[in-house]
């Protein structure tokens, strides 16, 4: 009986035991506290690959911020962090920082940390030169860089900028206008941390007529930059992202002839076609053609845009697009927008007091939208001009300004702008920054 | 073949009383000595039939020949040619020189005692007065143990016909029809392995095995020595094969191994050094002769007609090898100049070999060697660090003062106060001299010895049998509980599983007469009741508990062992002071990692049989013991099972190692159903084998922690693996690491930031004193909150946010949602640490204690310090004011004057008074204890 009594007991409790709950595997315990809603810190940063103040280059840094915003400059250099600034913004405001104001000169690539919203732009100048560039505010592992030539004359260099404390690798992919240009030594490229490479495009691949980089970032973080040097002037451009959609506001101004580069660094041919919005008229399907895997193509605008115009690029796969602009003495190169946006800043647009400043504005939508542009110093606005954009058209703003540090666009609807400077015979094509829409 | 026939004399004593038809079988090795052994043999009052010579080759043959008597080439040939009507073959060795009524004596008595197999006295043929055999006892292993002393004289003090387990072959008769039957001597044994091997076959055949040592026989004591010394035991291993019934040998092949390597390898020290490879030829040997020894089992199972039992019955408990180890042993400590005090030594060395004789001493033996090999990495290293198996500080002293109301160190530190492991770990590593690997062996390696030790010992207290105790020994520090409590790095439980054994034999033991002895022994039950708190404090209760059950359940019970268990408990613990004193019941049950036991399924199958089957088929003493066992378990699965429902690490660590003994009781008492056998019935004889299986098999998982060598709590996580911060250390010291993943792999108790488990530790490694962590303060709310910040929003420079905490290094252990939040970033960097799956190094300067301009101090044992300067110091722990001097606080962190050049914390005098009261009642137990054994005496 007792025998019986203890097996009963041993069973049955065993049974209960055998139930008890266990917890879910995912489940975090311990000492638990609630966490409180932090409020989110708007954190924004922008990298630029490619500032410099070598020989009698000027350089300049533009900042700009819809809102009460600090931007923190860290420019690092072999390994450290040279030196760093703090610029302070009230409200609607752009800044110029003059990077001749530093205590070393030569190449100064730069990281701005923003407290806000805000972008940055870099400017550089000299007598004969103009170029300006946008500074990348996120970090692909895949960059595009179509656009480059070696073309007589003509040199192109990479820059190849690691912002962190953490040596990079990027391997380089470069094609020519047929075919992919095998180059051992642009295989598993290291960039030390906080430090650059520039590497001589023009050294390895001489006399291509055109070249595009894929740049494939294997660790670490790499921004890179093309800067295309002609005779006179120069252009600069930052590595492009992937997108199914490109706008171009801009295609040419200064009498530069302009060409447009579609990339594909897909595995698989892309189709695209290229619809042209004039300042009166539209025409949908300009152009229709296919990039095939792994290359690009260079398409010559001159004889196909008789008037201004924007356009607009839609491909059924992901493609890298930049305008190419080029005359004897000019070379100006821009990405194009792969957003649409009611609010866009463009940083150092207006910063040079002797050039001549364009805004333009590219409305691929059916509505009529109102544009509202400011002109922006360090106090403020300093003024405020409204012009309509019909529905798919585009419009060329002269802007007579000076001694501002961008301007500010704000549009009734999604748009894409674009921005040009030119001083003497020198022209550059500016980088619009998108604003998130509120 | 040609048969001399013998006439029978007519004048030979009592001949027409005797019926037996006698063949003498002549062994020859040559034909050298055939001529002396013919005339011994003619010379016999008694005379055979016939004699024959067996084997020896064409000498024998022709000596043979020459003397008219017949020959055969083998034992087996002469039995197939030996005529029906002869009753007996006397085997005789050609070294034997029998006297003359040494067959006489042999057939006369064998007859009248029946039995089949009979032996003569063995005298040395060198030295007729001394003794060479009277037959004698093996152990189990087919060890022969004669129990003569060297050159012992023969005073007749042996003459009387016993049974024996063996006998040797030099004169043995044996009927005709069993030795046909049993093939006669094993030709592949050495002569001595031979007679033991025949022996114990012809007893498994039914037979009795006497020796008759009125049969006097001089023989040869070089016979067989030329033989080399593996081949004997190679041979013991062999008869053992073949004889043993699976059920033994399942249980005897690797107990026999493990003996077998124990002495290899003490003789490795003690000679001669090579036993070892005796040992591995021994076993090879067997190996290649495996389907020999198949089919020879095969035959012997045809004549058997008993079970091992009756082979036990002869045998001598223990293990020759181990009592032969343990004398020469003895002789080699006592070294060979003797001459002064040689009688007080040679006591000694009697004590000695009557130690080595007790069951007790050698199931120790084994078991320590079974840790040995099973804790080997942290014998020979240091106890790998993993969860909650944090390595002791250096300073024990410093430990000490940090339990007696000092600072608590984990996290951003705290001033309550530590667990009592922590306390009773640095008592440990001052009696070791302050070494902190050695207590740290001690208290795993030495603490799984003890828990073998005090189980084994628990089961002799119920009266279980050697066999039984050993299996609990063995699955008490090894079994699936203990597995499971060492895999997850609960080593506090492994110095409470050697405590509690003790602590419940202790109640089991009698209650003495005396006033003096009966407080003794209150304070003796009270102890390892006090030590399982101290490391187990919830496990405290539980010897109260099992006395309860037994009470209840058990046989012999006493209600003075309830009360008794009662008293201990209540005087035990207070020695978990000031820890008791300052915590709440919450804490003490739902506070740090939550633990689900969920055993693999074939040992709760495995459990189950070994229960029921104990529980029905074994003695009312086995099924009380089981039972018993059983509950425990349950009772220790049950609180191992909590953590859905809010349990904590002390239910977890106390339920596995109750589980854990729980489970050494039911193993150890369904094995000891093997020496029941005897009184059970058919049907119930059979149902107990699944129970002894199931008690063996619940010894299984020794396997995986003897894979393991380090006792099963797996390789080292939290200090080889961070040894990185000592290299990359700043001129300060090393700060802080944030580990940052799975809540497995962070040492000790965790904290929890949305889905993100972390722990911040004092690099170069996290220590016993961080393991356990109390609610969060302050500043373990504003890393929460950082940490939550980078979680949802990033930043750029996490190093800047996390520099104020301390914090150098950031470990993830697993891909965690926090990553995003290190890679890429401008002040923190990464390493490539293959260990870890991502480690970023803060570039922003992060000590712990810094000045306000930026100087950092350095740590100096629990003080910080620096230069003497009117300044402030900012420390990055949660303000207290007990730190010095001149506290303030500076948000959530302290900042003290600089003025002195040193920063310590004030130890808080209530908690040091309640640690002297632990310490001194600890004390005060162990006297009491010892004083009260003397007063027993």
């Amino acid at each position: 009986m007792k025998r019986i009594l203890i097996l009963v007991l041993v069973a049955g409790l065993s049974t209960a035991v055998f139930f008890l709950p266990a917890p879910d595997v995912d489940e975090t315990p311990v000492i638990t506290t609630t966490v409180p809603d932090a409020e989110p810190s708007i954190q924004a940063f922008a990298l630029c690959p490619w500032a410099s103040t070598a020989g009698s280059l000027e350089g300049l840094l533009a900042v700009m911020a819809p809102d009460d915003a600090s931007a923190t400059l860290t420019f690092p250099s072999s390994g450290e962090v040279r030196d760093t600034r703090r610029l302070d913004l009230e409200g609607l405001a752009g800044l110029t920082f003059d990077l001749g104001s530093m205590p070393f000169e030569g190449q100064m690539p730069s990281v701005v940390e923003f407290t806000a919203d805000a972008s940055v732009g870099v400017l550089g100048y000299d007598e004969l030169s103009l170029v300006g560039a946008g500074c990348a505010s996120s970090v692909p592992k895949i960059w595009l860089l179509p656009g480059g030539s070696t073309r007589p004359g003509d040199r192109l260099e990479l820059q190849l900028f690691n912002p962190f404390p953490e040596d990079a690798r990027v391997t380089i992919f470069m094609t020519n206008e047929n075919d992919f240009e095998p180059e051992p030594s642009l295989e598993a490229v290291t960039v030390n941390a906080l430090s650059w490479r520039t590497i001589d495009i023009s050294a390895k691949l001489p006399l291509r007529e055109s070249l595009s980089a894929i740049i494939e970032v294997e660790k670490g973080v790499v921004i890179p930059a093309f800067l295309q040097i002609g005779p006179e002037d120069s252009a600069l451009w930052t590595g492009v992202e992937r997108s199914e959609r490109w706008e171009f506001p801009l295609v040419t101004t200064g009498g530069l002839e302009a060409a447009l580069v579609l990339s594909n660094p897909t595995a698989l041919d892309v189709g695209f076609s290229v619809d042209r919005f004039g300042t009166k008229t539209d025409e949908e399907d300009l152009i229709e053609g296919v990039v095939e895997a792994g290359k690009h193509v260079r398409i010559p605008l001159d004889e196909l845009i008789a008037e201004p115009s924007g356009l607009q690029v839609r491909a059924d796969g992901l493609l890298g697009a930049v305008i190419v602009g080029e005359s004897e003495q000019a070379r100006a190169v821009t990405a194009g927008a792969h957003v649409l946006a009611s609010s866009w800043l463009i940083p150092g647009l207006g910063s040079l007091p002797d050039a001549d400043h364009e805004l333009w504005i590219l409305n691929t939508s059916a509505e009529q939208v109102t544009v509202t542009y400011a002109a922006l110093n360090a106090n403020g606005t300093d003024r405020t001009e409204k012009v309509a954009v019909t529905a798919g058209s585009m419009r060329r703003i002269n802007l007579s300004v000076t001694d501002v540090s961008g301007i500010f666009v704000q549009a009734t609807a999604p748009i894409t702008v674009g921005a040009s400077m030119r001083r003497g015979t020198a022209v550059a094509y500016l980088s619009p920054v998108p604003l998130p829409e509120p | 073949m040609a048969l001399m026939s013998v006439p029978t004399r007519p004048d030979t004593p009592d001949a027409s009383t005797v019926q037996a038809n006698v063949v003498a079988a002549l062994s020859a090795t040559s034909g050298d000595n055939l001529a002396a052994v013919f005339d011994a043999v003619s010379g016999q009052v008694y005379e055979p039939q016939s004699v024959v010579v067996v084997g020896g080759g064409d000498v024998a043959r022709s000596v043979a020949n020459d003397r008219e008597v017949g020959w055969a080439s083998d034992l087996r040939t002469l039995l197939d040619d030996l005529d029906r009507t002869v009753t007996h073959v006397w085997m005789l060795h050609d070294d034997a020189r029998p006297r003359p009524d040494a067959l006489q004596a042999l057939v006369t008595e064998s007859l009248r005692v029946d039995a089949s197999v009979a032996g003569s006295k063995l005298l040395r043929v060198d030295r007729p007065q001394m003794l060479e055999s009277v037959g004698g006892a093996t152990d189990v292993f087919g060890m022969p143990y004669t129990g003569l002393e060297e050159g012992e004289v023969d005073q007749e003090q042996y003459d009387v016909v016993r049974d024996v387990a063996f006998i040797p072959g030099a004169s043995v008769l044996v009927r005709r029809d069993l030795l046909r039957g049993l093939g006669g001597p094993d030709a592949l044994l050495p002569p001595l392995e031979a007679g033991i091997d025949f022996s114990q076959r012809a007893r498994a055949a039914g037979g009795r095995v006497v020796v008759v040592p009125s049969s006097e026989v001089l023989h040869d004591p070089g016979c067989g020595k030329d033989a080399p010394r593996w081949r004997n035991r190679a041979g013991r291993i062999r008869s053992a094969l073949k004889v043993y019934s699976i059920l033994t040998l399942l249980w005897l092949i690797p107990v026999g191994a493990v003996v077998d390597l124990l002495d290899g390898f003490v003789r490795l020290v003690i000679g001669p050094r090579s036993a070892i490879i005796d040992v591995f030829r021994s076993w090879a040997w067997n190996l290649v002769q495996l389907p020999s020894t198949i089919a020879a089992r095969r035959e012997m199972r045809r004549s058997r007609q008993v079970d091992d039992a009756e082979l036990f019955r002869y045998q001598i408990r223990g293990s020759s090898i181990i009592r032969r180890l343990g004398d020469d042993l003895t002789e080699t400590v006592r070294g060979p100049a003797v001459t002064e005090g040689a009688s007080a030594i040679s006591e000694l060395v009697q004590r000695g070999r009557q130690v080595w004789q007790q069951p007790g001493v050698i199931i120790g033996a084994i078991g320590l060697l079974l840790v040995a090999a099973a804790g080997r990495e942290i014998i020979a290293g240091r106890m790998p660090s993993t969860g909650y198996a944090l390595h002791l500080p250096d300073a024990a002293f410093e430990t000490l003062r940090a339990y007696a109301g000092g600072w608590n160190p984990a996290d951003l530190g705290n001033p309550r106060p530590l667990h009592p492991s922590v306390g009773g770990s640095a008592l440990l590593q001052v009696v070791a001299l302050g070494r902190a690997g050695l207590a740290e062996m001690l208290l795993t390696a030495g603490g799984a010895f003890l828990a073998f030790v005090g189980t084994s010992r628990l089961m002799r207290l119920l009266g279980v049998g050697t066999g039984g105790r050993f299996i609990a020994g063995v699955v008490a520090f090894s079994g699936p509980a203990t597995l499971a409590m060492a895999e997850a790095g609960l080593w506090t439980g492994i110095p409470a599983l050697a405590a509690l054994p003790f602590a419940l034999g202790a109640l089991l033991r009698p209650w003495p007469q005396t006033w003096p002895a009966r407080i003794g022994r209150v304070a003796a039950d009270a102890l390892p009741i006090a030590v399982l708190a101290v490391f187990a404090p919830i496990a405290a209760v539980v010897p109260f508990v099992a006395a309860t059950l037994w009470f209840l359940f058990g046989v012999d019970r006493q209600w003075t062992s309830v009360a008794r268990a009662g008293l201990a408990t209540a005087l035990a613990l207070p020695v978990m002071a000031p820890w008791i004193v300052f915590i709440d019941l919450d804490y003490l049950f739902e506070a740090g990692r939550g633990f689900f036991w969920t055993p693999p399924t074939w040992t709760l199958a495995v459990f189950g049989v070994a229960v029921v089957v104990s529980v029905l088929g074994g003695s009312a003493r086995t099924a009380a013991i089981s039972g018993w066992g059983g509950l425990l378990v349950i009772a220790g699965a049950a609180a191992a099972r909590t953590a859905e429902v809010g349990g904590g690490l002390e239910p977890a660590v106390a339920g596995l190692v109750v589980a854990a003994v729980g489970s050494a009781i039911v193993a150890g008492s369904a094995f000891d159903s093997l020496h029941q056998l005897d009184s059970h019935g058919t049907w119930r004889r059979i149902g107990v084998v699944p129970g002894v299986i199931a008690g063996l098999a619940l010894a299984g998982t020794f396997i995986f922690v003897l894979a393991d060598g380090a006792l099963g709590f797996g390789p080292d996580q939290f200090s080889e693996p961070f040894a990185f911060t000592t290299a990359r250390q700043a001129d300060h010291g090393p700060d802080r690491v944030l580990v940052i993943g799975g809540e497995d792999g962070l040492p000790g108790d965790g904290r929890v930031a949305g889905d993100i488990s972390y722990r911040l530790f004092q690099a170069p490694e996290p220590n016993l004193l961080e393991a356990r962590l109390h609610p969060a303060l302050d500043g373990d709310r504003a890393l929460r909150e950082v940490l939550a910040g980078l979680s949802e929003a990033g930043s750029l420079r996490p190093g800047e946010q996390l520099a104020p905490f301390g914090i150098r290094w950031v470990v993830f252990n697993e891909p965690s949602s926090l990553e995003d939040a290190f890679a890429s970033k401008l002040d923190v960097k990464p390493l490539p640490l293959p260990e870890f799956d991502a480690v970023y190094e803060n570039l922003v300067l992060s000590p712990v204690a810094v000045e306000f301009d930026g100087q950092p101090w350095t740590r100096s044992g629990d003080a910080y310090v620096g230069l003497a300067a009117p300044r402030r110091v900012r420390l990055a722990f949660n303000a207290d004011a007990g730190w010095r001097p001149e506290p303030a606080a500076a948000d959530w962190a302290v900042t003290v004057s600089a003025a002195d050049g040193r920063a310590d914390f004030a130890p808080d005098g209530e908690k040091a008074a309640y640690a002297w009261i632990a310490g001194g009642l600890l004390l005060l137990m162990s006297v009491l204890a010892i004083l009260g054994r003397r007063s027993q005496r």
